[in-house]
């Protein structure tokens, strides 16, 4: 990339906000679009949303970045979050200041945010129980393994199956 | 005296969730009551066992009835949807909630993995134990247990064996549960002879990386036919094959002809979980080697050994 295209980048990036969350360092890039799916941000969404994709890092080469307006810690799901998009940084923000900072891991154990994709798996239909995975690997792609059924499963792959 | 409080679990669910040493407590408990039936004959007096069979069954459900019986206790439930409101649609959940309300014990027999652990989790509530019969093609934890048991009874050991298995390793459960059995103890041989469409499935070579199995696949028995200790023959399912053709050119190669087995040895089994169809013709039944019906009798003292050890209420003399 010459001086004038990182320039050029450089100043896409938006604006501070004033209330809300920001998700850097999410990568690879093209992640924001499952952690946006995870935060059920669709066209419904009451408040602005800043996506960038594909932005330069000097730690990673490449990233995505999310800000959010009047998004709040309690209205996150951080383990669903941390099946899409562990070792991203989350940052609080309370007018305009960084109130709390946290890092996104993968989790050991999840329940009740993804169906499993077996088809003869007993969580498939309508029965008191709640999908259940054990987190085979802790870096990306992360795979799953359902307690129920033991079907193996690439969480990236299944994203259509989110709750 | 023998403790038959020493399970570390409260349902039998999976072969996965036992260890050695609850394996070898069942298998000894079941020794004990081959040699001794009658010191039993009142072990679960008073206490109702129900049967919740989904799929059908010949050798289990009749198996668990005649263990339960013989310990003393009493058996209902059902073994179809016939006549039952699973026919309207009813649920596992709320089948088994109401049993759990009902009974002392149930056994589950369902199509879908992981039927037998939400079983266990719903009756849990109730301090009922669940015991599974069969899940899918996930796992037949107790057919595991008697297959261990006969090859123990037989050889004294569970280690150091060559052991063919045969067949559909696919989606047979109780390939499943054998393999996870015999993963618990030492070193062992197993021969996979399948057609390769019906090869184990990953998430069990997965659990099995990690073991003492030394895992070797061949799709000819004539390979390893004078090597074996054991063959355990299951029965290729017609169905499972995409094409029917497909079926009926393979199913050949995977029959037991008595020609081949005079290259066996003298001193080795063949076991089956039947029911059978055509992969061991009568013929075999004449074998000194063919063990098939004295494991399936084994299944009532594993299953006597396994009920009093999750109903019975103390230790026995």
């Amino acid at each position: 990339m010459n001086k004038k295209e990182e320039k050029t980048e450089k100043e896409l990036i938006v604006a501070k906000i004033d209330n809300g969350i920001v998700i850097d360092h999410i990568t690879p890039p093209g992640r924001a679009f499952y952690a946006l799916k995870a935060l059920n941000i669709d066209e419904n969404f009451p408040h602005s949303v800043f996506v960038a994709i594909n932005l330069p890092s000097r730690k990673f080469g490449r990233k995505d970045l999310l800000k959010i307006r009047n998004m709040k810690r309690e209205d996150l799901n951080i383990e669903k979050l941390g099946l899409l998009i562990s070792g991203s940084n989350i940052a609080y923000i309370k007018d305009y200041m960084i109130i709390e900072k946290e890092k996104i891991k993968t989790p050991k154990r999840i329940s009740g945010v993804i169906k499993c994709p077996g088809l003869n798996c007993i969580t498939s239909r309508h029965e008191d129980v709640d999908p259940e995975f054990i987190v085979l690997n802790e870096h990306q792609p992360i795979s799953l393994r359902c307690v129920y059924c033991d079907a193996i499963f690439n969480v990236h792959e299944h994203i259509s199956l989110m709750l | 005296m023998v403790d038959n409080q020493v399970l570390s679990t409260s349902h039998l669910v999976a072969i996965r969730y036992l260890s050695e040493h609850d394996i070898l407590r069942i298998l000894d408990y079941a020794t004990l009551i081959k040699q001794h039936p009658s010191n039993f004959h009142d072990r679960l007096k008073g206490k109702i066992l129900a049967l919740a069979f989904w799929e059908p069954s010949t050798r289990t459900r009749l198996s668990f009835e005649i263990a339960m019986l013989r310990l003393g206790g009493s058996v209902t439930g059902f073994s179809s949807s016939v006549g039952t409101s699973l026919e309207k649609g009813e649920s596992l959940s709320d089948t088994i909630t109401m049993l759990a309300n009902y009974a002392d014990g149930i056994v589950i027999r369902h199509p879908l993995r992981g039927s037998a652990k939400l079983a266990a989790e719903i009756a849990q509530k109730f301090g009922v134990p669940v015991i599974s019969g069969g899940s899918g093609s996930q796992e037949h934890p107790t057919q595991a247990l008697l297959d261990i048991f006969t090859i123990r009874e037989f050889f004294g050991r569970l280690t150091g064996l060559n052991i063919a298995l045969m067949g559909d390793l696919r989606y047979s459960r109780t390939i499943s549960s054998l393999l996870l059995a015999l993963s618990k103890f030492g070193r062992n041989t197993i021969n996979l002879i399948s057609h390769p469409s019906l090869r184990l499935q990953e998430e069990l070579r997965l659990d099995l990386q990690e073991t003492n199995l030394e895992l070797i696949e061949t799709e000819d028995l004539s390979d390893v036919i004078s090597e074996f200790d054991v063959l355990y023959v299951t029965r290729l399912q017609k169905e499972r094959f995409p094409d029917p053709m497909l079926y009926q050119k393979v199913k050949g190669s995977f029959q037991l002809h008595p020609s081949l087995l005079k290259s066996a040895k003298d001193r080795s089994l063949i076991l089956h979980p039947l029911p059978r169809v055509d992969e061991i013709p009568y013929e075999i039944d004449r074998f000194p080697q063919a063990k098939y019906f004295i494991q399936a009798k084994n299944g009532v003292y594993i299953r006597m050994a396994i009920l009093d050890h999750l109903l019975g209420d103390e230790s026995v003399e």
